[in-house]
């Protein structure tokens, strides 16, 4: 899992600035640089359902855009984005579960494509991070996916840090579980030791 | 983070190293839907810190609240006292302060209100009810708040119609401290405290030291200048037996007086709300009388009221304390008749506020 390049508030101000102001270039610069991993959150947080990723990609970008002016310097960019994008994920499980009554969101009916190269470790793995609840995959995917501390985290999801490590905790617990097969304490193939 | 914490933090970052990065796979339709969307007219500011409040839950522990708070305040509103209270003569020439009383006359904390053996007074409690003072009366405002209303009645008669909580309106006699559970009363005190007690509604309670007596509604009580609360009996006997009840009371019984008290009683065929009245006045006399003549009273208790589950004649008249409390239980109304009573009143209250 490589990170991505981020955009620096430092370093890219200018890039930001030219977001503020509306320019495309400027825009497509930061588009370029986060879509992939706002898509990949999105696809995670709702269970592979693909269109509905794109969706909420979008809709994190235009959002993004149009609220730069309330982007503040004290925190990271990429945690006010990973904000917009958590927010963005909740509205459209809410959405989702207006349609089936508070059940979580069903699998998709057409699934994105595992690639074939995907070993069983990496199926095992996403479904048992998409089997956690909403607030808890989600901190997962930030804590693990997007590298971020707990306070960005904390940030991010408008909590406190002590409510990530809670929801961390309990994360590891159920993964734990799940994955148990993989690990090689637990007889599991050891493959997935560091 | 504990060392454990640590532990399992570096293995689901191992365990998740492997989830994929899925691209985008027409990232020029998606950066074009964005550069749509940026172009469409932008909806109603909201804030990308503060989330709207949406959830059907949130809103209705919302609107719970609101309509507790109201319902609080407008309590608050109708229960909470004003620091004077209204006061009007009603016959003869009543005085406040030793001062002559006007028609919109105002009784303050720590005023006697005064009326001479011509005289009558209506007093306001508050805003929870209103009382008539009788002709010799002297009575003072102790104190006037939202969950004490207090009053000394040194002699007199007091008639007093409540609508509150229990416990809110409390009234000191000379010899004994009645608290309103609920109710219409009239207190009686003579030149020498000792007072008098008739329940018209709901329930009074009678305490004097450590020693109570709950009087209901179609009962009497009287407490002696030296004693205790005295036995409730039905307001409708005689005097004979009231007299005889003082001296069981009092300790001081003659020869016949239990046959007097259990003959002016309600019989067994009379309607279930007298006998139960008799019955509470029997309890009472059980606990009071000799032992010889303790298995008759009870005899006539059993024959007017069902014997509570569990209770023995034997136990009772050795005054069993868990079988005597049994009785007391099924004869007096029940928390729930008074709970169910005063959510009546107070939802008409609420009902009524709202719609003011």
């Amino acid at each position: 899992m490589g990170m991505p390049q981020v955009i620096d508030a430092g370093a890219d101000a200018g890039i930001l600035e030219g977001c503020r102001r509306g320019d495309p270039d400027s825009q497509r610069q930061v588009f370029e640089r986060y879509r992939d991993r706002v898509h990949s959150i999105a696809l995670h947080y709702l269970k592979g359902d693909g269109a509905a990723a794109l969706d909420v990609t979008q809709e994190v970008f235009v959002k993004a855009f149009r609220g730069l002016r309330a982007f503040r310097h004290d925190a990271r960019f990429s945690t006010w984005l990973y904000r917009i994008v958590a927010n963005a994920c909740k509205d459209e499980l809410r959405r989702r579960r207006r349609l089936v009554l508070f059940g979580d969101l069903p699998d998709p009916i057409h699934p994105v494509a595992v690639p074939q190269a995907a070993v069983e470790l990496r199926a095992d793995v996403g479904d048992a991070v998409r089997r956690l609840s909403p607030p808890l995959r989600l901190t997962v995917l930030l804590r693990y996916f997007e590298d971020l501390s707990y306070d960005e985290i904390a940030e991010a999801l408008d909590c406190t840090p002590g409510t990530v490590a809670s929801r961390l905790h309990r994360a590891h617990a159920i993964l734990a579980r799940a994955l148990a097969p993989h690990r090689p304490d637990r007889g599991g193939t050891g493959e997935t030791a560091s | 983070m504990t060392r454990q914490h640590h532990a399992d933090d570096r293995e689901v970052r191992t365990l998740l190293r492997d989830l994929p990065v899925t691209p985008v796979a027409e990232p020029e339709a998606l950066w074009a839907g964005v550069r749509r969307g940026l172009a469409a007219p932008a909806p109603a500011a909201v804030p990308l810190h503060r989330r709207p409040i949406r959830s059907p839950l949130v809103t209705a522990a919302a609107l719970l609240l609101a309509v507790l708070g109201g319902g609080v305040a407008g309590l608050a509103r109708r229960y909470a006292p004003p620091g004077d209270w209204m006061v009007a003569p009603v016959a003869g020439a009543p005085s406040v302060a030793g001062r002559p009383l006007a028609a919109d006359g105002r009784l303050a904390t720590g005023q006697w209100l005064e009326t001479d053996a011509r005289s009558r007074a209506q007093l306001a409690l508050g805003r929870i009810g209103t009382a008539q003072i009788g002709p010799g009366s002297r009575v003072r405002l102790d104190r006037s708040g939202l969950t004490e209303h207090r009053l000394t009645v040194e002699r007199g008669t007091f008639s007093a119609v409540v609508s509150a909580p229990p416990r809110i309106f409390v009234v000191e006699t000379p010899v004994v401290r009645a608290t309103d559970l609920g109710c219409a009363y009239t207190l009686e005190v003579d030149g020498t405290g000792a007072s008098r007690l008739r329940v018209v509604a709901g329930s009074v309670e009678l305490r004097r030291g450590d020693a109570v007596t709950v009087v209901p509604m179609g009962l009497a009580a009287e407490v002696d200048v030296d004693g205790r609360p005295g036995t409730p009996y039905p307001y409708d006997v005689g005097t004979e037996v009231r007299a005889a009840l003082h001296r069981v009371d009092t300790g001081t019984g003659r020869p016949g007086d239990v046959d007097t008290i259990l003959g002016a009683l309600h019989a067994s065929d009379a309607h279930p709300t007298l006998r139960r009245r008799s019955a509470i006045t029997l309890w009472h006399l059980l606990q009071r009388v000799d032992a010889q003549d303790r298995p008759r009273v009870y005899r006539r208790l059993a024959a007017l009221y069902p014997e509570p589950t569990g209770v023995t004649m034997e136990g009772t008249v050795a005054l069993d304390r868990l079988m005597l409390e049994r009785w007391r239980a099924d004869l007096y109304p029940t928390w729930s008749d008074e709970a169910r009573t005063w959510v009546g009143r107070l939802g008409r209250r609420l009902v009524e506020w709202a719609l003011r």
